[in-house]
Parts: structure tokens; C-alpha cells; sequence
């Protein structure tokens, strides 16, 4: 479901790069060659293709929608907490704490049930889109590929295959002069073609016009699509067709094809003249001139169609006439720009596919009260892995009720929870494979009431003498109802949770606890790392175990029972300032061995 | 007259035999002109002759046993109407021509043909 997603955010991100790039040629183009630009643009035209890649930072544009996640606002910082007022040591004095009215997301709410009565209609909207993205692609496919398959059957038709005599002689000594010899390019003369080309794959064929060809004007025209040939350019015009119609509905596709084609000439021109003194290189502009004159005087009825003045065709006599060195500086550049930016798109520009901030309002999103998808996923197992070899995301929603039993476990990898108003876990987990390229995988269990994730992942790599050894590595981010018995354990990573009630028993080793406005009863434990942030409205209690780590927790509503203990490791909590004055009960308890626990 | 219609491949065959032979031709005599690797049996050739009567490619008439057929399309018409202007929009994107008929060659009126060749030629001298 993430796929066409995933597709909009390249061709959106992609985009930016193609513009940039575009730009940057444009500024240093006389000074950089035209194969090189040509190149470059293999490299983007690859990054429009495959949609996912590395995503090693949080995009630092994001473009936020309307919406945002409830959660966005209840998030409290641990640093600003650090420097609360002057630490007074205290022992526990229950203090008087009216309820404090901590609701400060009822406009959210309202918003996001607004959403989830919208999302009711979703289901079948993804078909309508998926459907009609795949509609434009087949279309744009079958149209060039029926264009194509006509013009080659013509030629097989009418065309006539020159083997023998002058011209078939030529061809050769021009082949071996290229250091094309014994390939197989066949020559066919066309009488409906206006000008020299190349045309297919595997066996390419050049035609010729039958108009009167001088000697000189077929020896430039033998090496001008002989170079296509060598630069397989028929293959990388299959490359552009295709980005094209997967990005069909994208208006700077066809710019950006457009500008290829124009780059690809050049680059074909200059390859050819290359060594070529001012006069020859001048000839082999007559010589495309002329085959223009041609095709001007055989389509009159179309000469008037586009628009006058062409500037591609000046574009390549300037170049052909361009003897100055090209400056490999500049070409380092916009290359080393161009990876760059292909590489990082996903996250660095606009839109990554971090569902948690953005599925509230797209229409892509599973609705779990479709009857579909509610008969086939429960009970079944299933698992769930990257369907990239690369890091990617995968996507998954779970219809799970209010107060249900969730089970996380990791390795290797983070566990964050943020609540929202739906009966609902949408799961989006972000997999890194191994340094052997091995991904971990997913094993969901579950029925109506419970729901159980439990990652497994693949024998740690054995030491090569690489020293970047590292595991496979799964982070999982859900959305889950507010209330729900929890059990989540983390080994090598940390958990947060946002705005969770209900039961939750959490465990990191080798990682940190982070709670945000967490309510309920709360059994945390962490081995290594520490226990932060903030808890409200504890029903019965608060149980936090630390070993090796520092514990820093906000009370914002003491009520319950308190039970904290230390091994070596200081532990705060800080009463809010601003609900002091309200009326609360807590009980507390802490043990603390080789640490100090302050309370203020 | 009826506007030209592109033919597919097998009555294309049929008609490639009657340009380039003598007609009017019999059904035998088409039979044996086809080229070599095309084995199809007389009812094939027969159906396919008919439709190309109804599509007014051909015209037939009775010669004592057999019926001879004239094509009424000369090959040269059939070869414009097939190959005709929509073409170069078509294969502008799959072939790799030296110089590319919708992009280069439509936008430039003869007299900015004539401009680039005085620049190209005033370049080539200075330099």
C-alpha cells in the first residue's frame, strides 16, 4: 500500500534534484561535457526508478499536512526539565493537587475524528488512484511501444537491406575504425525516412533516406549513430521511456526527457568530432544542417506546427564548433551533486516515508473496517519483511480494539508508541539489513484482541575483518488506541511511548525508556539505559526499575503508588510546577544502591 | 475513393506479391509468388484476397476457370499513407535519427536554416 506513496514522494523529491541539476547545467554547460552531463542524468533517471533508499535522516524539509499527529503536541522535554528550579531535597509529602485539567488535545480530537469518519470511503480511493496510476502507465508503455513496433514494421516492409557494394563497405571501415568491427549493425535504406538513425536493440539496423548522400555527409552519419550505438543509446531511451511512464502524471518528466534528448545529441556530437580540426567539425555541422533541409522540405504540412527557432540544433552546432577543454572540476561538481542528491532524496527533501506523520490525511491507509481486509488477515501469521533489498519501510495496519494485549519485541532496533483515537495499529517498520545484507523480519500474531510483533533477525554477521559490523536492524513506530495492556521489550534499543494509558510493562536493555503523558499503570525496567520524561494519572501504579542508567520523570498528576528503584544510578522526579497546587495522592517508595534519588 | 488504411502483416503480403509482379494475377499464380517461408494454404490466401476486394485494394474478374486480381492501390500511395506524417511525431522517441524530425527540423523555417549556415560558416573561417 506504501507503494505508490513511496512512488509520489520519488518523483516529488526526484524532481527537486532533476531542477537543481537542470539549473547547475545550465550554469557551467559550455564548460563541462555533454557526455558527461548525459551520465549524470543515468544516474538521475535511475533515482526516479527505484523508489526506496537509504533514509539516514529525518527529512529535513518535511512537508507537514493539515492534520498533524495528536501527538505532535503533548510531547515534553527531558532537557528543559534538567534545568528546572534549584533541586530541593524532599521525602515525599503528599501534596494537595485539585485534578488538574490536562486535556489539552480536545480540539485535536475532534480533528481527528473528523478524519477517522472520513476514512471510511478510503478503502476503495486507493484503488481509484492505484488504478488510475496504473492506467497511465499502460497507456503511455503500449502507446510508444505499438509507435515503435509499426515504424519497425514498416521499415521491415518497405526498407531494403543493403549488404554489398559501396556503401555496405563504408559502414564497415568506419565500424573498424570505431573499434566496432564484427558487430552487427545492418544497413537498410528507407525511402520514408528523412534522415540518417539508428533503430533497435540487440541487432541495431541504420537507415538511410534514399535522397543523394554525399560520401562525406554518410561517413558522419555512419559515426554519429554508430556512437549511439556504442553509447547504447537506444537502451538508455528505453530508460527515460520508462521513468517517463511511471512518473506519467509528473510535468517535469517530460521537460527533464527533453533536455536529455537535447544532452544526449550533443554528447553523440561531441564524441564524434573529438580530434576533429574547426574545418572538419564545421563539415559535420553542414552535414546535419543539410539532413535538416531535408526533412523540412519532405513534411511542409508540419512546418509550421511547432513554433519557430529551435535551440537544440543551435545548441549542438555550438558545441560541435566548441574546441575549448572541458573543465573536469566543474563536471566533479554537478555529478558529486547529483549523487549526492539521488542518494538522499528520500530524506533530506520534502515528503519521507515516515507514515506516522502524514497517514492521518492521505487516502492510501488500509481502513480496517473494510471486510476484506478484516477476513483475510485475522487470525493468520503472518510476517512481515522489506520488500527492498535496501533499507526500507513497510507498512501495515491491524484492526486492534481499546484495551487490547499488545506484545512488542525487538532486537536490534527502537520501539516508539504513539496513541490516536481509532481501534486501529498501523505499523510502520523500518528495516536496515545487516552488513552481510540480511534483513530481519517481522512475525505478527494475532486475533480480535490481541496483537503480538516479534522481530527476528538473522545470525549476526561473522567478522571478515570488516569493520563496520553491524546487525540487521528494525525500528518499529506504531499508532495504537490510547489504552492498551502492553507488554514491549527492547534489546539493543530504546522505547518511547506517547499519550499511552492502560497496563504497559516495558523493558529495554541497552537502551532508554522515554515516556510522554504516559497514564495508566507502568512497569518499566531498563538495564543500561535510562528511564525519561513525563507520566500523568497513574490509576494504581508506577513501577521503575533502573540498573546502570539515570532516571529523570516529570510527574504532572502524583497519584497512585509510586515504586522506584536504583542501582547505580541517580533518579529525579520533579513535580510540575504547574499542578502543584492541585490536589493529589501519591505513595512512594524508593530503594536506591550506589545512586541518589531526589524528589522536587 | 476510400481513404487508405494501414493492412495488417498477411494482406500486406499479398499486396507486396501483386506490386511486384505482373498484374492481373491468378490465385495459383500469387500462391507461388509468396515468399517462401509463407505456407498458407489456398483458403488462407483466398480469405485474405477477399478482404482486401472489400477494403478496395483489389479488383477482381472472372477468366474463364479462375478469378484474376488488379490492385486498384498502387504501392507508392500505400507506402505514403502508411508512412504518412503522423510518423515522425511516433518514432521521434525510439529511434536515434542524426537529426530528430520534431524536435530539430519542423521548428526551423528555411530561413533560419540559412542563418545557421552562415554562422556555422563564418565560425569555421574565423577560427
Amino acid at each position: 500500500m506504501s507503494f505508490l506513496f513511496a512512488l509520489l514522494s520519488t518523483s516529488f523529491s526526484m524532481s527537486v534534484v532533476a531542477l537543481a541539476l537542470l539549473f547547475i547545467n545550465k550554469m557551467v554547460a559550455p564548460k563541462v561535457s555533454a557526455t558527461f552531463r548525459y551520465n549524470v542524468w543515468l544516474l538521475v533517471l535511475l533515482g526516479f526508478i527505484v523508489p526506496f533508499r537509504f533514509n539516514p535522516l529525518p527529512a529535513l524539509a518535511p512537508i507537514h499536512v493539515p492534520i498533524a499527529f495528536a501527538s505532535a503536541s503533548a510531547t515534553s522535554n527531558v532537557p528543559e526539565l534538567m534545568q528546572d528550579e534549584a533541586p530541593q531535597t524532599s521525602i515525599i509529602k503528599p501534596t494537595a493537587i485539585t485534578p488538574s485539567e490536562a486535556t489539552p488535545t480536545s480540539e485535536e480530537i475532534s480533528a481527528l475524528s473528523v478524519v477517522s469518519g472520513d476514512e471510511k470511503t478510503l478503502f476503495p480511493r486507493t484503488y481509484i488512484l492505484n488504478g488510475t496510476w496504473l492506467a497511465g502507465v499502460l497507456a503511455v508503455l503500449v502507446y510508444h511501444l505499438w509507435s515503435y513496433l509499426r515504424f519497425a514494421t514498416s521499415v521491415k516492409r518497405f526498407g531494403r537491406v543493403i549488404e554489398n557494394g559501396p556503401l555496405a563497405s563504408l559502414l564497415k571501415s568506419v565500424q573498424e575504425e570505431m573499434g566496432l568491427g564484427g558487430k552487427p549493425v545492418a544497413l537498410i535504406a528507407c525511402s520514408f525516412v528523412s534522415s540518417p538513425m539508428l533503430i533497435g536493440f540487440f541487432s541495431p539496423a541504420i537507415l538511410l533516406p534514399d535522397s543523394r548522400i554525399s560520401h562525406e555527409e554518410l561517413d558522419h552519419a555512419f559515426r554519429h549513430e554508430l556512437t549511439h550505438y556504442r553509447q547504447m543509446d537506444t537502451w538508455r531511451n528505453l530508460l527515460t521511456l520508462i521513468v517517463t511512464a511511471l512518473h506519467w502524471f509528473n510535468p517535469l518528466v517530460y521537460l527533464m526527457a527533453k533536455v536529455i534528448r537535447t544532452d544526449r545529441e550533443v554528447a553523440c556530437d561531441e564524441t564524434v568530432v573529438t580530434g576533429y580540426c574547426v574545418e572538419n567539425r564545421r563539415d559535420y555541422g553542414e552535414t546535419i544542417i543539410g539532413f535538416i533541409g531535408i526533412t523540412r522540405a519532405r513534411n511542409p504540412v508540419l512546418s509550421t506546427y511547432f513554433f519557430g527557432g529551435s535551440r537544440s540544433i543551435k545548441k549542438r552546432l555550438v558545441a560541435i564548433m566548441d574546441t575549448n577543454r572541458k573543465s573536469k572540476a566543474l563536471a566533479t561538481f554537478s555529478a558529486s551533486f547529483a549523487i549526492l542528491a539521488t542518494m538522499l532524496s528520500g530524506g533530506v527533501i520534502g515528503i519521507a516515508p515516515g507514515v506516522d506523520r502524514y497517514s492521518d490525511t492521505l487516502p492510501y491507509i488500509i481502513s480496517p473496517d473494510d471486510e476484506f481486509w478484516k477476513t483475510t488477515r485475522l487470525p493468520a501469521i503472518q510476517t512481515i519483511v522489506p520488500s527492498t533489498p535496501h533499507t526500507g519501510t513497510e507498512f501495515r495496519s491491524f484492526s486492534f480494539p481499546s484495551g487490547g494485549r499488545l506484545k512488542i519485541s525487538t532486537i536490534f532496533g527502537n520501539i516508539k508508541l504513539m496513541a490516536w483515537e481509532k481501534d486501529e495499529v498501523l505499523l510502520s517498520a523500518g528495516f536496515s539489513p545487516s552488513s552481510d545484507g540480511e534483513h530481519a523480519s517481522i512475525e505478527v500474531k494475532g486475533d480480535s484482541g490481541s496483537l503480538e510483533l516479534i522481530v527476528k533477525v538473522p545470525p549476526l554477521p561473522i567478522n571478515r575483518g570488516n569493520d563496520n559490523l553491524h546487525g540487521a536492524q528494525c525500528n518499529l513506530e506504531l499508532k495504537v488506541p490510547c489504552n492498551i495492556v502492553g507488554n514491549i521489550e527492547a534489546v539493543n534499543g530504546a522505547i518511547e511511548l506517547h499519550s499511552i494509558s492502560g497496563t504497559n510493562r516495558l523493558e529495554a536493555i541497552n537502551g532508554t525508556i522515554a515516556l510522554f503523558e504516559v497514564s495508566g499503570n507502568i512497569n518499566a525496567s531498563a538495564l543500561n539505559g535510562g528511564i525519561n520524561g513525563s507520566v500523568k494519572d497513574i490509576e494504581k501504579s508506577l513501577d521503575i526499575s533502573l540498573t546502570n542508567g539515570d532516571g529523570n520523570i516529570r510527574l504532572l498528576n502524583p497519584n497512585g503508588v509510586f515504586s522506584v528503584s536504583s542501582i547505580n544510578g541517580s533518579v529525579t522526579m520533579a513535580i510540575d510546577p504547574d499542578v502543584q497546587k492541585a490536589q493529589s495522592k501519591a505513595n512512594m517508595k524508593f530503594i536506591a544502591v550506589n545512586g541518589s534519588i531526589v524528589i522536587r | 475513393m476510400k481513404p487508405i488504411k494501414r493492412l495488417p502483416d498477411a494482406e500486406f503480403e499479398v499486396m507486396r506479391v501483386l506490386w511486384l509482379h505482373d498484374p492481373p494475377m491468378s490465385t495459383n499464380q500469387i500462391i507461388a509468388c509468396l515468399r517462401p517461408e509463407l505456407t498458407w494454404k489456398p483458403q488462407t490466401v483466398l480469405t485474405l484476397l477477399a478482404r482486401l476486394i472489400e477494403k478496395g485494394f483489389l479488383s477482381s474478374e472472372k477468366a474463364g476457370k479462375e478469378r484474376r486480381y488488379t490492385p486498384l492501390v498502387l504501392h507508392d500511395d500505400y507506402l505514403r499513407a502508411e508512412t504518412g506524417s503522423f510518423f515522425d511525431k511516433v518514432h521521434d522517441n525510439s529511434v536515434l535519427s542524426l537529426v530528430n524530425t520534431l524536435y530539430d527540423g519542423k521548428k526551423l523555417t528555411p530561413s533560419e536554416i540559412a542563418d545557421l549556415r552562415k554562422w556555422l560558416d563564418e565560425k569555421g573561417r574565423v577560427e
